[in-house]
C-alpha cells in the first residue's frame, strides 16, 4: 500500500517534471551557480541585475516568438535594435522635432514598421526562407546604421523619458516592469484574438490554414511588423538604461532571441506552439547562465561557446523528437 | 538456366485492412512487351513495386530464370537485370547526359572519375538505339521526351538490364514525342530486353504491346495476345467490378437552383472548363490519376491561379482570386492530402474546427472563447467524431476521423458548397460508410457538394451526375439514369469503341 502511494506520487512527480521541464533545468542552473559563487550569486541584488538583464531580450524575444509562431524568424532584431538605438540618439540629440522623445519614438516606430513590413513582403512573396532573408537585410541594416553614426556613440544621452531604463517601481527596475506589459499584451493577442488564432493555424500548417481562407501571408506579415516593433520598444529601453547610441548595441541580441525562444520551448521552423511564458523560461536560462558566467568571472568569449552550443543542443532534440513522433 | 523470363507467382500483398494485390500471377516472356492496364487503384503500382523490391510482398514468389524468389529487395531485382523507369524523372538535372547515365558505373581512372569514357559509351549507346541527343548537353535543358530517353539508356547502359519496366512513360510526352519513344521500345525489343509497359491509355497499349494483362481490384483478370484483342474486351475486363450495395440512398429529389456556375476556366492542368452544380446536388469528378481533376476544383477554390474564366456563385458573379475569396462566398475545400493540406495535426480537434471561423466570432479582434467552444462541440456532435474531449490534438486521431474533422471545420464556416477531394482516401471501410451517410444527410439539407473521386464504386453511389475529365478538360457528362463503369472508363481513358 505504501509502496504504491509512493509509486504514483512518483509517476505525478515525473509528469510534472516533463511538462516543466523548463523550470527544472532553471533550479539546476540556480543550484549549480549558487554552490559555485554562492552570495555574489544567490543575492536579491543579483536577481535583479538578471531580471534587468533578462527585460531587454524579454521584449524582443517576444517580438520573435510571435514570428515563430507562424513558422518563420527574424534574425535581424539585433539589427534592428542597433539602427533604432542610433537613429533614436540622433534624432534626440539633434534639432529635429525640437528634441522630442515622444515625437522621435514614433518616428523611429513608423520607420521599423515599415522595415518589418518589407521583411515579411519579401518573405511571403518571393516564399524565400526567413532566416537568410532576415540575416540579408541585418548585414544591411548594420551598414546604415554605421553610415548615420560614423562608428561612433552617441553618448550623454538625457531626456524626460530616461526613466524608461533607469529608475525603479519599489525595488522593480522599470524595464522589468515595462517588459511585463508588452508581455501580457502579447499574451492577450496570441491567445485571446483572431489573429492570434491565425497565426498558430499559419504556423501549425500553412496550406492547409490558407485553404481554410486565411490570408496567411498577411498574417506572417503582420508577424513580422510585431517583432519590429518589440524590438524598437526593447531598443529604446537598452538606449535609455546605457544612456547612449551604440551602433553594436543589439549584436549580441541578434542569436539570443533565437537561443532564449527554442530554449523556452518554441520550436524552430515548425511553428503552431508556443507563448510568452515559453519566452519567459528562455530568458532566465538565458539571463542566468550569462549572470552565473559572469560571476563565475569566466571570460566572456565563453558565453559565445555556451550559447551557440546549446542552440545547437535544443534544436537538435526538437528535431530529434519530432522525427521520434513521426515514426510513431 | 538463363532463360530470360520473369514469372509473376501468386503475389499477394497486404497492407492493414486493405489487399493491395490478391494472388496476382502473370508472366513476361523474353523479349516481349507486356502491357498492364487497370483502373485507379487496381494495384499496378504495387504490383510493379513489389517486382523491382521497393515494397516486400507478403505471399507468392517471382521466379527469375526458373529460379525462385519468395522476398525481393532493390539490390537482388537490379542484380537479376530488373529496372524500373518511374513516372517522375529520376535524373539529376545540373549534370550531363553521359553524366548521369554512367555516375554510378565504375569507369575510373584511379580516383578519377573518367568522364571521356562516359561520353564515348554514352554516345555508343546513343548511336545503336538511333538517339540524337548530345551526351555533353546538360539534362536540365533537356525536353521532356529526351529526357524519359535518357531515363531509358540509363536503365540499359550497363548492359546487365534484362527487364525494364515502364510506369506510364507516355504520361509527360506530346503526342509527337511519344513516336520517339515508341521507336526506342521496339529497338530495346531487338536487343532482347523484356518490358512491363504500363498505361492508362489504351490506344498505346494497342500500338506498342504483344500481350496485354488486366488487374482489377488486385487481381488478375486475365492475359491476352493484343492483336486479339479489342478496346470493347478490354473495358469489359476492367470494370467487371461488383458494385456494393450499401451507399444511402436519396430520397428529396435535386433542385433546380443553380448555387455554382465556372465560365471557362483556363488555369494550369485546366482547360476552358465550364460546369454547373445545382443546389443539394453531388457533383461527382472522374477521371485517372493526374487527368486534372484536383487542379480544375483548386481553381475554381482559388487555390492556385487562374488565367481565365469567372465563377458565377447563387447566380452572381462573383471574384475568388484567393481561397479567402472562396471561403466568404461560401465555399470550401477538404484537400485530398488530408495531412498536408486538411488539417492542423498539432493543434485541437477544437483549434480546426473554429480555425476559418475565428474571425466571424470576434468582437474588437477578441474571439469570443465560449462560443467558440459551443460551435465546435456542435460540430464534433454533429458529425460523430469519436473523441473523449475536443480538445485532444487532430494528429492522433485516425484517418476517418481527421476527415471528419475537416468537414466539421468547413461546415462550422457555414459553406454551402463543399468540395471534397478524395474524401474516403486512405480511411476504413466503416469510417467510409460514415462520411458517405454524412454526405447524403447535408446534401439532403441543401448542401451542394463536389466529390473528387478515383473510387468508381463511390462515384457511381454517391453522386447524381458524373463529369469525366481528361488532360484538364471535361471530356464528358453522365447523368445518374445513364452512367456505368464502362462509359465512365470509356471517357476518361479516351478509348474509342
Amino acid at each position: 500500500m505504501k509502496e504504491k502511494d509512493f509509486k504514483t506520487h512518483f509517476n505525478n512527480f515525473l509528469r510534472f517534471i516533463k511538462s516543466n521541464f523548463n523550470l527544472v533545468i532553471i533550479t539546476i542552473l540556480v543550484v549549480f551557480f549558487t554552490i559555485f559563487c554562492g552570495s555574489r550569486f544567490f543575492s536579491f541584488e543579483n536577481f535583479i541585475t538578471i531580471a534587468r538583464q533578462a527585460a531587454i531580450l524579454g521584449m524582443c524575444g517576444c517580438g520573435m516568438m510571435v514570428l515563430m509562431l507562424t513558422g518563420n524568424v527574424d534574425m535581424s532584431l539585433g539589427g534592428v535594435m542597433s539602427f533604432t538605438s542610433i537613429l533614436y540618439s540622433e534624432l534626440i540629440s539633434s534639432d529635429y522635432y525640437n528634441k522630442d522623445p515622444i515625437m522621435s519614438i514614433f518616428v523611429v516606430t513608423i520607420v521599423n514598421i515599415i522595415y518589418g513590413y518589407i521583411g515579411g513582403l519579401i518573405v511571403t512573396k518571393t516564399k524565400m526562407n526567413s532566416m537568410i532573408a532576415t540575416l540579408g537585410l541585418s548585414t544591411m541594416l548594420n551598414g546604415f546604421t554605421y553610415l548615420l553614426c560614423q562608428s561612433k556613440t552617441i553618448g550623454a544621452l538625457n531626456s524626460k523619458l530616461v526613466w524608461l531604463g533607469q529608475g525603479y517601481v519599489g525595488p522593480v527596475p522599470n524595464p522589468v516592469i515595462i517588459c511585463g506589459i508588452l508581455m501580457v499584451i502579447l499574451d492577450f493577442i496570441c491567445k485571446r484574438t483572431y489573429l492570434g488564432r491565425h497565426m498558430a493555424a499559419t504556423g501549425s500548417n500553412s496550406e492547409a490554414a490558407r485553404l481554410g481562407g486565411i490570408n496567411t501571408d498577411r498574417v506572417k506579415r503582420i508577424a513580422f511588423v510585431i517583432a519590429s516593433i518589440c524590438a524598437t520598444i526593447a531598443s529604446i529601453v537598452l538606449t535609455y538604461r546605457v544612456k547612449s547610441g551604440q551602433p553594436n548595441c543589439g549584436n549580441s541580441y541578434q542569436m539570443n532571441n533565437l537561443l532564449a525562444c527554442t530554449v523556452g520551448g518554441i520550436s524552430y521552423g515548425f511553428g503552431g506552439e508556443g507563448g510568452v511564458i515559453n519566452v519567459i523560461y528562455g530568458i532566465f536560462i538565458v539571463g542566468i547562465i550569462t549572470n552565473g558566467m559572469t560571476v563565475m568571472g569566466l571570460n566572456q568569449y565563453w558565453q559565445y561557446v555556451m550559447q551557440g552550443g546549446i542552440l545547437v543542443f535544443t534544436v537538435a532534440l526538437d528535431y530529434l523528437q519530432r522525427a521520434k513522433i513521426k515514426v510513431d | 538456366m538463363a532463360d530470360n523470363s520473369l514469372v509473376v507467382n501468386h503475389i499477394r500483398k497486404t497492407y492493414p485492412g486493405v489487399v493491395a494485390l490478391d494472388d496476382v500471377s502473370f508472366d513476361l516472356r523474353p523479349g516481349e512487351v507486356h502491357a498492364l492496364v487497370g483502373e485507379n487503384g487496381a494495384g499496378k503500382s504495387t504490383l510493379i513495386k513489389s517486382i523491382s523490391g521497393a515494397i516486400p510482398f507478403n505471399e507468392g514468389s517471382i521466379i527469375i530464370d526458373g529460379v525462385e524468389y519468395t522476398h525481393m529487395d532493390p539490390i537482388l531485382s537490379r542484380s537479376l537485370g530488373i529496372e524500373v523507369i518511374y513516372q517522375e524523372f529520376n535524373l539529376m538535372p545540373s549534370l550531363t547526359v553521359a553524366e548521369n547515365i554512367c555516375l554510378t558505373d565504375e569507369h575510373k581512372k584511379g580516383s578519377l572519375v573518367d568522364f571521356a569514357a562516359f561520353r564515348k559509351r554514352t554516345q555508343a549507346i546513343f548511336d545503336e538505339m538511333n538517339i540524337h541527343i548530345d551526351p555533353n548537353e546538360y539534362v536540365k535543358f533537356l525536353s521532356n521526351a529526351q529526357k524519359q530517353l535518357v531515363e531509358i539508356v540509363k536503365a540499359i547502359a550497363k548492359g546487365t538490364c534484362r527487364f525494364l519496366i515502364l510506369d506510364e512513360p507516355t504520361a509527360a510526352l506530346t503526342v509527337a514525342e511519344v513516336d520517339v519513344l515508341y521507336d526506342s521500345i521496339k529497338r530495346l525489343k531487338a536487343r532482347g530486353v523484356s518490358m512491363i509497359y504500363i498505361s492508362h491509355r489504351l490506344e498505346e497499349v494497342f500500338e506498342v504491346s504483344d500481350r496485354v494483362t488486366v488487374l482489377r481490384d488486385g487481381k488478375t483478370i486475365g492475359t491476352i495476345n493484343t492483336n486479339e484483342a479489342t478496346t470493347q474486351q478490354l473495358i469489359t475486363m476492367m470494370v467487371g467490378r461488383e458494385l456494393s450495395t450499401e451507399f444511402p440512398k436519396r430520397i428529396t429529389p435535386v433542385g433546380d437552383e443553380v448555387v455554382l456556375e465556372a465560365k471557362g476556366l483556363l488555369g494550369k492542368n485546366v482547360n476552358h472548363v465550364s460546369f454547373q452544380l445545382k443546389k443539394g446536388e453531388i457533383l461527382g469528378f472522374a477521371g485517372l490519376v493526374g487527368a486534372g481533376r484536383t487542379e480544375i476544383v483548386r481553381c475554381v477554390f482559388g487555390a492556385d491561379g487562374r488565367l481565365e474564366g469567372d465563377i458565377y456563385v447563387d447566380g452572381k458573379l462573383t471574384k475568388i482570386k484567393t481561397p479567402a475569396d472562396a471561403v466568404n462566398a461560401g465555399m470550401s475545400l477538404v484537400s485530398e492530402d488530408r495531412k498536408l493540406e486538411g488539417v492542423l495535426l498539432g493543434m485541437s480537434i477544437k483549434s480546426n474546427i473554429v480555425v476559418s471561423l475565428s474571425k466571424k466570432l470576434s468582437k474588437y479582434t477578441v474571439v469570443d472563447s465560449k462560443k467558440e467552444r459551443e460551435i465546435a462541440q456542435e460540430y464534433s456532435d454533429k458529425l460523430r467524431i469519436k473523441t473523449p474531449s475536443i480538445d485532444v490534438p487532430a494528429g492522433s486521431m485516425s484517418g476517418g476521423n481527421q476527415q471528419k474533422v475537416a468537414m466539421a471545420k468547413s461546415l462550422a464556416a457555414g459553406c454551402h458548397i463543399l468540395i471534397l477531394d478524395e474524401p474516403t482516401r486512405g480511411i476504413d471501410v466503416g469510417a467510409k460508410r460514415e462520411i458517405y451517410n454524412l454526405m447524403r444527410e447535408l446534401s439532403e439539407q441543401g448542401i451542394s457538394i463536389i466529390m473528387v473521386s478515383s473510387e468508381m464504386d463511390e462515384l457511381l453511389g454517391m453522386s447524381d451526375r458524373v463529369l469525366v475529365v481528361r488532360e484538364g478538360e471535361i471530356v464528358g457528362e453522365l447523368d445518374r439514369s445513364e452512367f456505368n463503369q464502362e462509359k465512365i472508363l470509356i471517357l476518361a481513358s479516351g478509348a474509342e469503341v
